[in-house]
């Protein structure tokens, strides 16, 4: 594939703060990739930046190929979804769908055919005369895609583009503009502090934090890989657990974990030449059973706190011996087992060594 | 949108708490508004005795009067120079009132201010200020005389372009504090989606800005156009006698010519045509504007 926008080191300072510092990244034609990270991080200021609407302060900025650092917005062949749709009230729902269409002078006969196009592309057809006051949450939505898809940009941006919907309609919305993606083969780029969203709608996520890129990679990269402890806390919830390396032989390590856990793992997992750094264990890892006085390889934990979730129960247990080390767990929120594992309860802790990660960087 | 219901205490008569809030301005209404056009209309249907009193009766004696075509002649010559006092003031007054909402809060403050200073002078008195600009040994006359004396002294005062400049000097804070308002109220998100969507500079007024500020137009041009159709103070002082205007005589009609009943007739006459010109406005205005 090839690259569809290529950021050359952009950054962007005002006055002495960084608000962005020189950004790398390639983002091929047809991906959907995400901008994740927590606000003010400076993921919408580059959104910005590719928009036009920001200057960047430092690098360039080329769109298949091309040079469009200094090109005026209205010039450049990328089309948002704003945060909170910035729809025109002025104007009905073909108005605002036309809008990009009238502006390049498209032709009546052709703006109509392709405004209709559109609207049957969010499955809006016999709305268009409506105002956008007179319009849903998630029909609002659909015609602020709609109005930028319209123009058949080559770059599609969307700013938070559910913030504004409610839980239910968010899962709704995100599988459509999933599908629309796919169907259309546009690049899309989405800024977004959702990590949930994040993982179930990009090819790549791109990780900010504090205006420089943390990681870019797959969900499951991110997920299972993160390069960094912001990363791994930031996407999902993340037990960072000391590790020191007491061993090793034939492409594996020997690892002792906090709280005395020990391990043998595959020695890609273990940052060459370190001797000690933190072990990534996602709470699902944390494997738990009411303890029985066995021992290794389990540790020895009590259950500090239960939220209840549902499907499921988030637990806090205290290792009895990792000096004052509390780990996250899961356990399926069933009722059978509910007093072995209640609030005081001795467990059991076991994590099993396959699936373990430590951070690169300590 | 629809307006939400409002909360109402169970056991009292639906909204009495509302009449009671509004009773103040309605009892103001009907006491200074209401009555007075009540009385005016029925002065118009009287006649004047010769000692210049009214006698109340019903004849449209005066409203035949008012469609002479001397009146007439000055009516339109009113609507004229309201008109190109309000376009003037629209054309002065809305890039500044545009500039000062897209200010920095600070420096759109010390705008805000500059505008309203002028209200701190009695209205009279900056209007002999001009006087003091604009007659043949005054201030523009001596610039003039200064820089160009072969085209010195300027026969300012006393024209219609004297009292254009006054009509629009004393107008121009009224059209621009609305615009400013719904200037300000404008989402810079909707001129950054304009832009996007392909809109250059100059196509994203006529398409976004324009349409979105109307509401604040149309009450600044309804501030500027009616006073400045009946306004005499301005008229007098800047135009002399030489430029009568409706307000200077409908002021002569009850002040001089003490025929009082004739002058509520064209009093009357200037209010039907704002109404009119209202509700042309009000059918003319666009289904979106209407909606949030």
């Amino acid at each position: 594939m090839s690259a569809s926008i290529e950021l050359d080191g952009v950054g962007k300072r005002y006055g002495t703060v960084t608000a962005v510092c020189e950004v790398r990244l390639t983002i091929a034609a047809g991906e959907f990739l995400t901008l994740l990270g927590p606000s003010g991080c400076g993921k919408t200021t580059l959104l910005r930046m590719i928009a036009g609407f920001e200057a960047p302060t430092a690098g360039r900025i080329l769109l298949g190929g091309e040079d469009i650092t200094g090109v005026p917005p209205h010039r450049r062949p990328v089309n948002q979804v704003f945060q909170g749709y910035a729809l025109f009230p002025h104007l009905s729902v073909r108005g605002n769908v036309a809008f990009g269409l009238r502006m390049r002078g498209v032709s009546p006969a052709e703006l109509v055919r392709r405004v209709d196009e559109a609207l049957a592309l969010v499955s809006l057809e016999g709305l268009g005369e409506r105002f956008p006051s007179e319009l849903s949450g998630g029909q609002r939505q659909r015609v602020a895609v709609a109005r930028a898809v319209v123009c058949r940009p080559q770059v599609l941006l969307l700013d938070e583009p559910f913030s504004a919907l409610d839980a239910k309609l968010r899962q709704t919305m995100r599988a459509e503009l999933q599908a629309l993606q796919r169907r259309l083969g546009m690049t899309f780029v989405l800024v977004t502090h959702d990590q949930d969203e994040a993982l179930a709608l990009s090819d790549r996520i791109a990780v900010i934090s504090a205006g420089a890129l943390e990681q870019v990679g797959p969900p499951r990269e991110i997920y299972h890989r993160p390069a960094t402890a912001f990363v791994a806390d930031f996407v999902g919830h993340a037990n960072l657990v000391p590790a020191e390396r007491i061993g090793g032989s034939a492409g594996r390590v020997a690892v002792r974990l906090a709280g005395g856990l020990e391990a043998g793992v595959p020695a890609e997992c273990w940052p060459a030449g370190r001797k000690a750094t933190r072990a990534v264990v996602r709470p699902e890892q944390v494997v738990l059973r009411p303890w029985r006085g066995d021992g290794r390889p389990a540790a020895r934990a009590r259950v500090t706190a239960v939220e209840f979730r549902g499907d499921r129960e988030h637990l806090q247990v205290a290792l009895q011996d990792g000096g004052g080390l509390t780990l996250t767990a899961v356990h399926p929120g069933g009722e059978g087992d509910r007093a072995d594992f209640a609030v005081g309860a001795e467990v059991a802790i076991g994590i099993p060594a396959d699936h373990l990660w430590f951070l690169p960087g300590g | 949108m629809t307006p939400a219901p409002v909360a109402r205490d169970p056991g009292t008569r639906p909204g009495a708490l509302a009449w009671l809030l509004l009773a103040p301005l309605l009892a103001w209404l009907a006491l200074f508004v209401v009555a007075p056009a009540l009385l005016l209309l029925g002065c118009s249907l009287g006649e004047r005795d010769e000692f210049g009193q009214v006698l109340w009766g019903f004849s449209l004696e005066n409203y035949a009067r008012v469609l002479d075509p001397i009146y007439l002649r000055i009516f339109l010559r009113s609507l004229g120079f309201a008109a190109l006092t309000t376009g003037l003031c629209l054309l002065i007054g809305y890039p500044v009132a545009y500039q000062i909402a897209r200010a920095a809060p600070r420096v759109r403050e010390l705008l805000l201010l500059l505008v309203m200073v002028p209200f701190w002078t009695s209205f009279l008195v900056r209007t002999y200020a001009w006087m003091a600009i604009l007659r043949e040994e005054g201030l523009l006359n001596a610039l003039v005389t200064w820089l160009q004396p072969a085209w010195a002294p300027l026969g300012l005062l006393y024209t219609p372009a004297a009292v254009v400049t006054g009509l629009v000097y004393s107008y121009l804070p009224f059209l621009i504090l609305p615009v400013y308002a719904s200037v300000e109220k404008l989402d810079g998100a909707l001129i950054e989606a304009a832009h996007d969507l392909g809109a250059g500079p100059w196509r994203v007024f006529p398409a976004v800005i324009l349409p979105l500020t109307l509401p604040g137009i149309a009450a600044g041009v309804t501030l500027v156009f009616v006073p400045a159709v009946a306004m005499f103070a301005v008229t007098d002082l800047l135009g002399g006698a030489r430029v009568p205007l409706i307000g200077n005589v409908i002021q002569n009609q009850f002040l001089q010519a003490r025929d009082w009943p004739f002058g509520a007739a064209l009093g009357v006459a200037l209010l039907g045509l704002f109404l009119v010109s209202q509700l042309v406005l009000r059918a003319l205005r666009p289904r979106g504007a209407l909606r949030g």
